[in-house]
Formats: C-alpha cells, structure tokens, sequence
C-alpha cells in the first residue's frame, strides 16, 4: 500500500508516500454528501416537490457519508483510528484544520434537521415499533424509494429548469444555514490550496504570469477558429 | 411571530447537538490535551521518558572503520565519500567518469533546526506538533494522524514519515537524553567534534564562548523562521 520512494539524497524528507485509490475516494464521499444534501435542500428549503420521495432519505445519506468522509484518506496514511481528530482538535492556525470547523459545523446542523425532519416518524416508530425490526422496517422503505427518478436525470432537468425561476424564501427556513456552509466549501478548499501551493498564493507573480501567457493563449484560439 | 418562534427552538436544537458534540469530544479527546498548548501536555513526558542507550564516541569507526582511520590520518579531504554525497542508493546517479566529479562538495549536515517561528507547528491540523518550554519541537506519536502536511511546510527537509509508525518523525535533539542531562547521541558519537550542544542563556558555557567568537549563520534566514541551530563558517552557496 505505500510506496516509499527514495530519490538517493540526504534530506530526510525525500521519501514519499504515494497516493493510490484512496485519494479518488475522498472527492467521491465528499460529492455524495454535498449532493444528497442539495437534494434534500431543493424540497425543504426550495420547496421542489418532486424531490420529496427521495429528500430525507438525501438527509440520512449525507450524514452517513459525513461520518466517514477521511476514513479512508487516513486508512491510506496508517492511521484510520484517529479519523476524528481533525474535528475534535482541529488546530485553529492550521490551513487544513478549515475542514475540520466546516465538518463539525456541518455536521451538528446536519444532525439537527434531521432530527426535525424525522420527528414525527422517530416518535411514530417508538409508539409502534421496538428496535430492530425498526431499523428494518426503514431500511425496507427506504429500499422502496425511488432512487431512478433521480438516477434517469429528467427529474434533475426539471428541478433545474426550476433554479432559473427560482424565489428564494429567506426567512424560517432551517436548511439555509447548511446551504450558506456548502457555498463556503469551495473556497476552504482554495485557501487550503493557497497556503499548499506557493504560486496560488502569490499576488506578485500572477498577474505577470497572465500577461505572457495570454497572447499565445488568444493565437492558439484563432487558429482553432479558423479550422472551423 | 411565527419565524421568531422557530428561530428559537432552531438555535436550542443547535445548542443542544453543540453540547451533544462538547460531551463526546471531551470522552474521545485526552483530558491533559490544550493544558500547556494546542497538543496533549503527557507527550512531553513520554518524549523524556525513552531509555538513553549508550553511544561512545566510537559509534561511527565501529562500522566505518576505514573513513575513521583515513580522517584521523589527515586524508579525508576529497568528498567522494560516502559521508560526502549519501548513502549509495538505487537509481542514483552517482559519478561515473573523474570529468563527472564536481568541482567542490560541501558537507552539511541538515538536522531539525527547532526554529523559534515553527512552520511546522502551525500547519499540523490535529494539534499533535509542539514546543518544550526548552524550545524544543517535537511530534506526539499519538494524536499526529500523518498527514504530511508538516513534512512539506518545513522548509530545512528535517521531517518525515516513519514508515513503521506511520506518523511524522523528525530529530529531537535526543530529548531523552537532555532532559537526563546528557549530550544528544550525534553530540557525543561526532569523531570530529563538529557539533556542540548546550545552553545560550549561560554566557560561561561552550556554546556562548563559541557564538561570541565566531562567525555562525543559521540556513534561510529570510525566511523569518529564526532557527535554533546554527553553523559556523558556512559556505553562502548553501544556505
């Protein structure tokens, strides 16, 4: 599973750990969880009915895949039994660490509008149902649902042709703290790739870079257009 | 009114999975972790604790008997050593032809520097990298979740992935042994002498003698990160 690879100097640091599938796995759960949570927000926050079928189970997914999102990331590094540290420590100096507040926080508002989607149904199965045969009944019913509505896509078409006419409804709806974290989670990760990357974080060099690189960009495109 | 009354329960709700997160952190987390900083106050103990094995100043002739003898004869001057260009791994290219020689070889040694502005400390997102009261940087093997994210941020090379632990690694300046009142290992086992370790706070020791008489320079200091670990007469070619 490592590959550690010597380049023959003398830092000590010139061992790598190569990465293998795991990494793809990371964006994997991570896209899982951010779109089973879009899911379930288009019908509690924005209110497209035709989610409905699917929108609290979306709910349960997400926090399913939350849970174990850098499993196997440091499954891959040694060490899975500390996949928690970076939420229950996370180092407030640390670029990295972003992950960590965003998740926690994500996490907990996760947990709460679950609670309150599922309510009604926690206190039915209580008052009918015991243990076990609960968990089965849902894991049936979830089975039941119809996942290809959304697998076919013209449920998504449609929900997306809803987003161009869209009415946001700002005030008493729970989701949109959620919805405002998501937002954010493009750009943890370009801080996150600002502080790794030195020339990402280099106000100096970058404009210069756009001015060479320009001109030739804009030639190659003529010629293409030309091919036309 | 409506709104009102749902923001609030909202926020109670809120409250309440915060405190149900506070409650099991404090389970999982250890309870001296944040005590004397972002990391957990025993791994410092446990970093003193490691038994000290002994190392005589002949460590390095036991197995390296022919350099040892050459450099106390006064012929180690070429850098086509081994202690000159590294340990003879695969897939190096290693000189071939006396035209592939290079001119000059310079021999530094490239240890932690224990800087005072760490890079190290302030990227490690779990809290397991820290500083001794001695000033001395160090990696908790148990909370550290190898990420390798101080690995790339320290700027001298000095850290690393132990392949068997599986976590950050790095020179301790033999923590074990200085708290015991000992010289760190490559202190004591140098046969040249090179290295000299001791307390810049007490004018009268070696090392304050050595740093008020000679030229030392530390290695990138524009980089702001004001090692600990200082060289004397170094070539500026390889700093």
């Amino acid at each position: 599973m490592h590959h550690f690879v010597s380049e023959g100097y003398v830092l000590p640091n010139q061992m790598h750990s190569y990465w293998t599938t795991m990494i793809v796995l990371y964006p994997y759960i991570t896209g899982i969880v951010a779109g089973a949570f879009i899911i379930s927000s288009l019908h509690h926050v924005f209110g497209k009915l035709e989610l409905q079928p699917v929108s609290r189970f979306a709910m349960l997914m997400a926090l399913a895949f939350l849970l174990f999102a850098p499993l196997p990331l440091l499954r891959h590094l040694g060490h899975p039994e500390r996949a928690f540290n970076i939420m229950f420590t996370p180092n407030p100096t640390s670029a990295m660490a972003g992950f960590g507040f965003v998740y926690t926080i994500y996490l907990l508002i996760l947990a709460v509008e679950i609670w309150l989607v599922y309510r009604d149904r926690f206190s039915e199965a209580a008052r009918t149902r015991i243990g076990f045969v609960a968990g089965l009944l849902l894991l049936v019913q979830v089975a039941a649902m119809r996942w290809n509505v959304i697998m076919g896509g013209q449920m998504f078409s449609k929900s997306f042709r809803g987003f161009l006419t869209l009415h946001v409804d700002v005030v008493g709806r729970e989701g949109l703290l959620a919805v405002g974290l998501l937002l954010a989670a493009p750009f943890v990760t370009l801080l996150v790739f600002s502080r790794i990357l030195p020339l990402w974080g280099s106000v100096a060099t970058f404009p210069k870079r756009w001015l060479l690189e320009a001109p030739p960009a804009h030639g190659l495109l003529k010629d293409f257009s030309r091919f036309e | 009114m409506r709104h009102a009354t749902h923001f609030r329960r909202l926020f109670v709700l809120l409250a309440l999975a915060g405190f149900a997160f506070v409650s099991v952190r404090a389970k999982v987390v250890p309870k001296d972790f944040g005590t004397l900083g972002h990391f957990r106050a025993s791994a410092i103990t446990e970093a003193a604790a490691r038994e000290p094995r002994h190392i005589g100043s002949d460590a390095c002739s036991d197995c390296h008997a022919k350099i040892s003898k050459a450099w106390a004869e006064g012929k180690h001057h070429t850098p086509q050593c081994e202690n000159g260009f590294g340990e003879d791994l695969p897939g190096r290219n290693r000189p071939k032809t006396p035209e592939q020689l290079p001119v000059r070889g310079f021999f530094v040694p490239k240890l932690c520097n224990h800087c005072i502005n760490t890079p190290c400390i302030q990227v490690c997102p779990v809290g397991a990298s820290y500083k001794t009261k001695e000033g001395v940087v160090l990696v908790d093997p148990q909370r550290c979740v190898g990420c390798g994210y101080c690995v790339q941020a320290c700027p001298f090379g000095s850290r690393f992935l132990n392949p068997e632990t599986k976590v950050a690694d790095k020179c301790t300046w033999c923590y074990h042994r200085i708290t015991k009142g000992l010289k760190p290992a490559c202190v004591v086992s140098c046969p040249a002498k090179a290295r000299i370790f001791g307390n810049v706070n007490d004018h009268k020791s070696e090392i304050s003698q050595i740093l008020a008489t000679n030229r030392v320079q530390v290695l990138k200091s524009y980089l702001g990160t004001n090692p600990r670990t200082r060289y004397i007469g170094l070539d500026s070619e390889v700093i």
